[in-house]
């Protein structure tokens, strides 16, 4: 099942989207790896090394997320005409409300007809790895 | 005239040794009462057609655009926890930085998963974290045990607003002395029945209107106090973390960085600090609020480089902490606070500033005490109402009877943080923070995870979610605070958050351990649970819906906002 989820949704691994595991994790690596920077030399601008990494960090973080969201913004509106051109547009959300409660088996099948899953992001890529 | 690299300039007062400042008490009233005149005013702001809904009283009606949602996620981040309790920690060292980490990974991770939150909850009007864990693993008991952690983990958490606001009375001049219990805390009694009437009135926009006010009171403080105070000490950032970090010439290890203090033990620590900080803070009832509340499902991310500022001004206002030593404050007997670190920052301003400037940048950190405060409380009485009350006391409560249980629940909370502050040693408020995030941070599996992936049976994970919160507690209960010369305990219980791993060397922040046997137990009971063929929760959402946008032909409606104000 969700595997033909994922072939109506493109790609799962797309350039955009790895720039922004990127952008993600990198930050992580950089103010969590202590020993890194755990040292007072050198200074700058009278900030020890391990004070002023970790503020630079907090900057070079913010564009890094500027860069992720904008990325990520551009492929989905770039996706997301695409779907709503589709004919499946008003019929996928219907089909949604029924089957929904009914039965946890049935899960996925309006994201497979399109309309929100152009909307996908990263997140995606372990979408709902269900019941069965 | 002064050696070099020495803060003379700068006066020490003994706090609590001069009277009521005037001044100060004046202006912190003045700002006092026009938060209060807007708080009531804010009830009347962008008001919904039925304003005893929870959806509206709670969430403001889901209508908040990118500058509400910065102003009122800026209410999750600037907290007495930034202004008191981390430049209070760093008075005992680098250590205390490792909020500066906890608040650059917080929007990576809040850049994961809070839109896929935002989208589910959206489409199937989810208010609170339970309510998502609840109807993503179709069990009750889920919701409740999310809905329970929740609502205790946030009253420590205002316990620490409450000791910020104690701080700044205690440097004025109000309070503080006094034999009675009620003639010493008097004061934090006062501001605890502001907090109250006007949340219980107005509901969330009483804070997102304070918000603004706040934020601009606060931003003013930090920017004159990190450009000015740097010129009154002599040497100025250079000398700054010279003078913190040596005592009578000899330099203290632990302050220029960890390593110098115990070798490469402090590094383990500090990260698991910042990681599980930082995991935890969106898991906490009042941080989903802020997001919950916003207009479309890119409106957070959209402004995640913005919301990274505040982290950059959070790092300057813990190194307020620094400062405060440079000029001669610090926790110890003699060092001027009385012996508690908490009241550094609003001694320091006391001491640098102009008595009424002092009274400004006070009235800054004990609104910006209120506001969190406000929202937290409201947050806590949302997930009690909804997944407490409705699930499993009165299923067919109407929502006004639901908007009234929030409001009443909202006030009981208070009392619980109240209970904490007096119950527990205020001097190391950072504290009460970290013991919320042990708790809360035990959610994590069932939301986070459950946003991605719904591997985990529900059973697992509610034994999982209470194995890790009594884990949490017990080992926090167990550790015991010593004074500097490592032997005199001065507290009994919960006197620290970092606690040795069983069977290791490491010393980690309980809540990571407490999360990893958490998991341990969710993914080994998972698998018995589904050998064995014990029935699985009805998930009641699908993949659609966590990519759901505002704008989509079918999502349910929401209670109309005047539209002129809903594109503020």
């Amino acid at each position: 099942m969700s595997e033909s989820e994922q072939s109506t949704r493109g790609p799962v691994v797309t350039p955009a989207r790895l720039i922004a595991a990127v952008c993600v994790i990198v930050p992580f690596i950089a103010v969590l790896g202590v020993p890194i920077f755990d040292k007072d030399k050198p200074e700058v601008a009278g900030f020890p090394f391990f004070f002023w990494w970790q503020l630079l960090w907090v900057a070079v973080t913010a564009a890094l997320m500027g860069l992720a969201y904008y990325v990520v913004r551009r492929e989905e509106l770039a996706r997301r005409p695409v779907a709503v051109g589709g004919t499946v547009v008003a019929a996928a959300p219907k089909a949604d409300g029924h089957d929904g409660a009914a039965s946890s088996e049935t899960d996925g099948t309006a994201g497979t007809d399109g309309t929100a899953g152009a909307a996908g992001t990263e997140g995606d890529t372990a979408e709902e790895g269900d019941a069965e | 005239m002064t050696r070099p690299l020495s803060a003379s300039s700068v006066p020490t007062p003994n706090v609590g040794s001069h009277g009521v400042n005037k001044t100060e008490l004046f202006v912190v009233v003045f700002f006092f009462l026009l938060v209060s005149v807007l708080g009531f005013l804010a009830a009347r702001w962008r008001r919904a057609r039925d304003a005893n809904h929870l959806e509206e009283w709670g969430l403001g009606g889901r209508s908040f655009g990118g500058w509400v949602t910065w102003f009122l996620l800026g209410g999750d981040l600037y907290t007495a926890y930034t202004f008191v309790a981390v430049p209070a920690a760093l008075t005992a060292g680098a250590f205390g930085f490792f909020a500066v980490p906890y608040t650059i990974i917080v929007w990576p991770l809040v850049f994961l998963f809070l839109p896929r939150l935002w989208s589910v909850s959206r489409k199937h009007g989810y208010v609170t974290p339970a309510d998502f864990a609840r109807g993503r693993y179709g069990s009750k008991s889920l919701g409740l045990g999310v809905a329970i952690v929740g609502v205790v983990a946030t009253m420590p958490y205002i316990a620490l607003q409450l000791v910020g606001i104690q701080a700044c009375l205690d440097v004025i001049g109000i309070g503080g002395k006094g034999s009675s219990t009620f003639a010493k805390d008097l004061p934090l009694f006062i501001a605890f029945a502001v907090l109250a009437a006007f949340t219980y009135t107005s509901g969330l926009r009483a804070p997102a209107v304070i918000a603004f006010v706040k934020d601009f009171l606060i931003y003013l403080v930090i920017i004159v106090a990190v450009i000015y105070i740097p010129t009154r000490v002599v040497g100025g950032w250079h000398g700054i973390f010279h003078l913190a970090s040596t005592t009578k010439g000899k330099t203290k290890p632990g302050f220029l960085s960890l390593n110098e203090a115990n070798g490469k033990a402090n590094a383990f620590p500090y990260a698991t600090l910042a990681l599980g900080s930082a995991m935890a803070l969106f898991m906490y009832p009042h941080a989903q609020i802020g997001v919950l509340s916003t207009k479309n499902r890119n409106t957070v991310r959209k402004n995640l480089a913005g919301l990274s500022m505040y982290s950059l001004v959070l790092g300057f206002i813990a190194l307020l902490g620094y400062m405060a030593l440079a000029v001669g404050f610090n926790g110890t007997p003699t060092g001027h606070l009385g012996g508690n670190a908490q009241r550094a920052v609003p001694a320091l301003f006391d001491a640098v500033f102009p008595s009424w400037f002092a009274g400004v940048a006070f009235a800054a950190v004990a609104i910006g005490a209120l506001v969190p405060a406000a929202i937290m409380s409201i947050a806590a009485a949302n997930l009690f109402t909804r997944n407490i009350f409705v699930d499993f006391i009165k299923p067919d409560a109407t929502p006004k009877q639901q908007a009234q249980v929030s409001k009443t629940v909202s006030l009981l909370v208070k009392f619980g943080a109240l209970i904490f502050v007096l119950g527990l040693d205020a001097t190391s408020a950072i504290n009460f923070q970290l013991l919320g995030g042990v708790l809360i941070l035990q959610t994590f599996p069932a939301i986070v995870i459950g946003l991605f992936n719904r591997w985990f049976h529900r059973w697992a994970l509610v034994a999982g979610l209470w194995s890790g919160v009594i884990y949490g507690i017990v080992v926090a209960w167990q550790q015991k605070k010593f004074a500097a010369d490592g032997k005199t305990v001065l507290q009994q219980h919960f006197g620290n958050q970092i606690a040795k791993v069983p069977g290791t060397h490491l010393y980690s922040y309980i809540a990571i351990t407490a999360l990893v046997l958490n998991l341990l137990v969710a993914v080994v009971l998972t698998l018995v649970f589904r050998a064995l063929k014990v029935a699985d929760g009805v998930d009641e959402t699908q993949a659609a819906d966590y990519t759901a946008d505002e704008g989509d032909a079918d999502l349910p409606d929401l209670i109309e906002a005047e539209p002129a104000l809903a594109e503020i």
